[in-house]
């Protein structure tokens, strides 16, 4: 009994969280949240229950979604579950924000702005074709890869922002800019 | 406050912002493990070294110096040298 507003605080904050940022997955949350994982576990079930979120499995990782987004007036469309889970992720998001602000790229191009390994590069590029969020076209040198729908990474983007940068974040990207 | 107190808070703060840069560097190094970050890690491992060697010498009182002044510079030239190394990396 003693621990109960604590427990209520904990699911307020993981549903506002869910609200906020949908298609984050379980170990993303305990890591910003610093819940710990049997907790998180026990109160993303129980919301679940309770028909406030929905919990799906999405390349490897457990996503969770609001049950209703007022914005849309409904739960997020299936389509764009797959798109927001993936713009969760650090790697398949800077490829889709890349060809979205740049437009159709050479697979090489790609990897070297990114600056992200071939095999990488290339097992992102197929999760993402997979998804039908990417579509690759030509062969061979003049290969190129284009978003499958712009519009809808547009709207998304501007729908649910970004997950906030941590310290290390910050920190990271700050050396990683750096060019002699 | 005489100049002997005023070095020991230097470099005790030295130590301790080193430290807490170096946990952040460590922290970023299993984020994206690339040579510039690992370096750049080293880079603030070294100044918190620094602090800590160098405030001990003049906590304990027996280093001459120039004894001092000769680690600090030792610290300082890897220090840039392991810095230089990490923006010619990426």
């Amino acid at each position: 009994m003693v621990d109960e507003p604590i427990r209520a605080s904990w699911a307020e904050t993981l549903l506002t969280f869910i609200q906020r940022y949908p298609g984050v997955h379980l170990r993303e949350i305990r890591r910003r949240l610093a819940i710990p994982i049997g907790t998180l576990d026990y109160h993303l079930y129980r919301m679940g229950r309770q028909g406030l979120i929905t919990v799906q499995f999405q390349g490897g990782y457990k996503c969770c979604y609001p049950a209703v987004v007022p914005e849309i007036g409904g739960p997020i469309p299936e389509v764009d579950r797959k798109l927001l889970a993936l713009l969760r992720l650090p790697a398949p998001r800077a490829i889709v924000l890349y060809l979205y602000l740049e437009g159709p790229t050479a697979p090489a191009a790609l990897g070297q702005t990114l600056g992200t390994t071939g095999p990488n590069l290339s097992y992102y590029l197929r999760k993402l074709e997979d998804g039908a969020i990417l579509v690759r076209q030509g062969q061979g040198a003049s290969r190129i890869v284009r978003l499958s729908d712009s519009k809808q990474v547009h709207r998304l983007l501007l729908q649910f922002p970004p997950l906030p940068e941590t310290v290390v974040d910050r920190f990271t990207r700050f050396w990683s800019e750096l060019h002699p | 406050m005489d100049t002997g107190t005023l070095l020991n808070v230097a470099f005790a703060g030295i130590a301790v912002f080193g430290s807490v840069l170096t946990a952040l560097a460590f922290l970023a190094v299993r984020r994206l493990p690339t040579p510039r970050m690992a370096l750049v890690a080293v880079g603030f491992l070294l100044i918190a070294v620094q602090g800590v060697v160098v405030g001990i010498g003049l906590f304990e009182g027996g280093w001459g110096d120039a004894t001092l002044l000769l680690i600090s510079a030792a610290f300082e030239a890897a220090l840039l040298i392991v810095l230089f190394v990490a923006t010619l990396l990426r």
